[in-house]
């Protein structure tokens, strides 16, 4: 129920390789190599951005049982 | 065993030496079960402790022959078997177990369901790889069921951290041992799958007896964890400790702090991978823009000559095609001249009547001297310009243009041979002459160049 919503970052990450394997390849038209950067670029912040943050976040459930015995 | 008689009355020691026999007499090599929830190490080597359920407590003592032989050492809390003898102590009125071994409570037990579930659950495909889902590489948060104070939640919080700062943790305090463990666990990884915040879930707790980790072992919590939409690592224990749960899990962390690892990158490795592969891409791009531009650069420099090349041609020809057409015209005008002169002469020819009258001679001479002054008009133009022709052939224009002519004994040098080392020579110039000595000679013609560029 988590995948739909938000941009796997392993799909990022093999989609931008895939595409900067392709620029690498060559025999594109420059319009296509333009256009393939265009989206690394995209790629490139999406991924990043999945790896911003830095504060510890930590949330701690509550049990709304009655059993709560140790 | 009834009172001798009513109307007898016992001291306290009678009486307790009777249940001190009584007792004695009965509850011989027995065995009990129950909870050691006390545990005294003696001074003297004697073991004190208290085995309870819940209803009842009961003082029992290892004494210090037979504590120095126990190979299995109970811990406060387990639940364990003991065998021995009551022994009543009169002077108190109390009585304890005098205990002879002490084994963990259903431990045949116990080993014998853990197979039976893991033939089961094997039988069943549950530890089957095709049925385990992947670790995400990269959660955006990561469930953590386990106990709130145990060194296992700080374990796998520290390494998280460590790692992946930015990855959230959810955490579900759980009860990790006892009978209350496996349903809260259940519950744990019910409620972890209906967040849609996390992308894994770890489940676990530190290193204990077999009896704590035994919720691990339990039927219902394997089944959830197989259940679970989201991907499990289990870390129970220590390494040597495996549970069903590790098995059914999705991945086996052999301790919390493992599964903290296996839970998540390291960021920077990964923020590391991604600025390699945009430099690349860069790379590759400024690689072929740059071609680009070069071979655009290379097409507007040939196409530049092209039309530089095009047009020295058209005004080199259209210079030709004016010099042929001066020449011609100049051509035409002498033929033309010299066949009117050519008539003219012939009417001044001998067979002409020389008895012409002076007039007439004077009227002809008169037309003759036109003629030519006509023809000296004529001439002088002509011979203006033949004379900037010939002047351009003159050797002195040449001069003019900073070319010399040298000569020995006034003759024109042409060749090296004519010379020798050492020779005196003249040397003329536009303005004024020089004389010059030769100091070098070789057939080497530097002028080349010069002479091509003339010819063309």
């Amino acid at each position: 129920m988590s995948e739909e919503n938000a941009p796997v970052f392993e799909n990022v990450l093999e989609k931008l390789e895939d595409l900067v394997q392709r620029l690498e390849t060559g025999g594109l038209s420059l319009d296509e190599a333009l256009k393939l950067y265009e989206e690394g670029i995209a790629l490139t912040r999406v991924g990043n951005q999945l790896l911003e943050g830095v504060e510890r976040r930590i949330i701690e459930l509550q049990k709304d049982n009655e059993q709560t015995k140790s | 065993m009834a009172v001798d008689s009513p109307n007898q009355t016992l001291s306290v020691t009678e009486f307790n030496t009777r249940v001190k026999s009584v007792l004695e007499g009965t509850l011989r090599y027995v065995r009990v079960e129950g909870e050691l929830s006390q545990i005294n190490q003696h001074g003297s080597g004697h073991v004190y402790l208290t085995l309870k359920d819940p209803n009842s407590r009961l003082q029992g003592v290892v004494w210090k022959s037979v504590a120095q032989r126990l190979r299995y050492k109970p811990n406060i809390g387990e639940q364990v078997v003991v065998y021995g003898s009551i022994s009543v102590y009169v002077p108190h009125g109390s009585y304890k177990l005098v205990i002879n071994s002490i084994e963990p409570a259903g431990l045949g037990a116990r080993q014998a369901a853990f197979e039976a579930l893991k033939a089961k659950l094997l039988k069943e495909g549950l530890f089957e790889s095709e049925n385990k889902r992947d670790i995400p590489l990269l959660p955006r948060g990561v469930g953590v069921i386990t106990s709130p104070t145990g060194a296992a939640r700080r374990d796998i919080e520290s390494v998280i951290f460590r790692r992946s700062p930015q990855v959230k943790i959810v955490l579900y305090p759980a009860i990790v041992q006892g009978a209350a463990a496996a349903s809260d666990l259940v519950l744990g990884l019910q409620m972890m799958n209906q967040r849609s915040d996390i992308d894994l879930i770890i489940i676990g707790r530190g290193g204990g007896s077999i009896e704590d980790l035994w919720a691990f072992n339990e039927e219902r919590v394997a089944r959830a964890i197989a259940k679970s939409t989201l991907p499990v690592i289990s870390a129970v224990g220590h390494e040597t400790d495996t549970t069903i749960s590790d098995m059914v899990a999705d991945r086996r962390a052999p301790t919390p702090s493992v599964a903290g690892e296996v839970a998540v990158p390291v960021r920077d490795d990964l923020l590391y991978t991604i600025s390699l592969l945009s430099d690349r891409m860069n790379r590759n791009l400024e690689h072929r823009l740059e071609r680009n531009r070069s071979q655009l650069e290379n097409y507007a420099l040939r196409i530049e000559n092209q039309i530089d090349i095009s047009g020295r041609h058209q005004r080199f020809e259209s210079i030709q095609r004016h010099l042929d057409r001066l020449l011609a015209q100049h051509i035409q005008k002498n033929r033309q001249r010299l066949h009117d002169l050519e008539i003219r002469v012939r009417h001044q020819a001998p067979h002409v009547r020389a008895g012409r009258s002076r007039e007439a001679l004077t009227a002809v001479s008169m037309r003759l001297r036109h003629a030519g002054n006509l023809s000296l008009d004529r001439g002088r133009s002509d011979l203006k310009m033949l004379a900037a022709r010939l002047s351009a052939l003159s050797p002195l224009s040449v001069l003019e243009r900073g070319f010399s002519v040298a000569r020995k004994d006034h003759a024109v040098i042409r060749s090296h041979t004519q010379v020798e080392v050492g020779d005196e020579i003249s040397i003329l110039l536009h303005e004024g002459s020089i004389g010059a000595k030769v100091c070098d000679k070789s057939q080497d013609r530097s002028l080349e160049l010069a002479s091509q560029e003339v010819s063309s």
